[in-house]
C-alpha cells in the first residue's frame, strides 16, 4: 500500500490548547516530517483551522487521534497525497473556465 | 525519569489549559484569610474571658481547622466540578464533539481536584500556624502563648497580604497591611463586644 505524503485537514477545535501546542503535537507524530496550522476563522470558543502535514509515510490514525485528544474534530479531508513523489494539483481548460463562469 | 518528565509536561498541559493557577491562587488567599481571621476570634474570645487551658484551646482550635478544611474540600469539589462540567458541555456543544477523553476533559478533572486541595490545605495551614505557641506551654506560659499567636496570626495575614502585592505588582508593605488592617478591625469589634456584653 502507498504512502501518504501530503494531508490537508479541515479542522474545528478548542481555543485551548492553542494551534502552537497542537502543530508541535503533530510535528511529533513518527512518519510527519513538517506541519503548517493555519486559522480559518474563529469565535469566543472554537477555531476553525487548515492542517498541512507532510512526510514519508503519514499515519491518517495517529494524526486524527492527537486531533481528537486536543478537543478537535477533523470535519473534512480536503487533499491527500500519496505515492513516491509528491503531485501539485495541475490547472486544466476547463478549471479555468469555471472561474470565468 | 522519562516518565516523571512526561509526567510533569502532562500536568503542565493541564495548567494551561484549565488555568488552574489563577482560580487556585485566588482561593488559596481567600481561604487562607479565612482560617486565619476565624482562629483569631477564637484567640481573641478565649483571650479576653481570660481562658487558661492550652489543650481546649489548641483541640477547640484543631476542630475549627479540620471543619474549615473539609468545608473548603467539599465545596470546592463541588463548584469547580459544576462549572467545569458546564463549560465543557458549551465547548463540546461550540466543536460538534464529545471532549470528556480528551487532554480538555482531564485538565477539567486535575483542575477540579487542584482548587479542592488548595481550599481544604489554606485554611488548615493558616489556622494550625496561628495555634502552634499552644504545643510549647511546657516552655512557655499561657499569656505569652496568646501572645505569639497574634503575633504569628498577623504575621500571616501580613504574608498573604504581600503575596497578592506581588500578583497585582502593587506596594508589597501596603498589600500586607491592607490584610492586617482587617484583623485589627475584627479584634477591635470583638473587644467592644465583648466588654459590652
Amino acid at each position: 500500500m502507498s504512502n501518504i505524503r501530503r494531508l490537508v485537514l479541515d479542522v474545528l477545535k478548542p481555543l485551548s490548547p492553542s494551534i502552537v501546542d497542537l502543530a508541535k503535537q503533530l510535528a511529533d507524530i513518527q512518519g510527519v516530517d513538517g506541519v503548517d496550522v493555519s486559522l480559518v476563522e474563529m469565535d469566543a470558543r472554537s477555531e476553525s483551522v487548515k492542517i498541512t502535514c507532510e512526510g514519508e509515510d503519514i499515519i491518517f490514525k495517529e494524526v486524527e487521534a492527537v486531533i481528537i485528544d486536543n478537543g478537535g474534530s477533523v470535519h473534512s479531508v480536503d487533499k491527500v497525497s500519496t505515492g513516491s513523489t509528491i503531485i501539485e494539483e495541475v490547472s486544466t481548460h476547463q478549471d479555468t473556465e469555471s472561474t470565468l463562469a | 525519569m522519562n516518565f516523571l518528565y512526561k509526567y510533569t509536561k502532562k500536568l503542565k498541559e493541564y495548567r494551561e489549559i484549565s488555568k488552574v493557577d489563577e482560580i487556585a491562587r485566588r482561593y488559596f488567599v481567600m481561604n487562607g484569610f479565612d482560617g486565619s481571621l476565624t482562629i483569631l476570634g477564637l484567640l481573641i474570645g478565649y483571650y479576653l474571658t481570660n481562658f487558661k487551658n492550652p489543650i481546649v484551646i489548641f483541640v477547640t482550635g484543631i476542630s475549627t481547622c479540620i471543619a474549615m478544611g473539609i468545608s473548603g474540600l467539599w465545596g470546592a469539589y463541588l463548584t469547580e466540578r459544576s462549572e467545569r462540567i458546564s463549560n465543557l458541555r458549551e465547548l463540546e456543544k461550540a466543536t460538534i464533539s464529545n471532549l470528556n477523553n480528551t487532554k480538555i476533559g482531564s485538565a477539567y478533572k486535575f483542575a477540579t481536584i487542584v482548587v479542592a486541595i488548595v481550599d481544604a490545605v489554606a485554611p488548615f495551614i493558616t489556622a494550625f500556624f496561628s495555634l502552634m505557641p499552644f504545643l510549647f506551654t511546657k516552655y512557655l506560659d499561657i499569656r505569652t502563648c496568646y501572645y505569639i499567636s497574634f503575633a504569628l496570626t498577623f504575621t500571616a495575614l501580613f504574608v498573604l497580604g504581600i503575596f497578592l502585592g506581588r500578583i497585582s505588582k502593587e506596594n508589597l508593605f501596603i498589600s500586607g497591611m491592607k490584610m492586617v488592617i482587617a484583623g485589627i478591625v475584627s479584634v477591635l469589634i470583638s473587644v467592644l463586644l465583648i466588654r459590652n456584653f
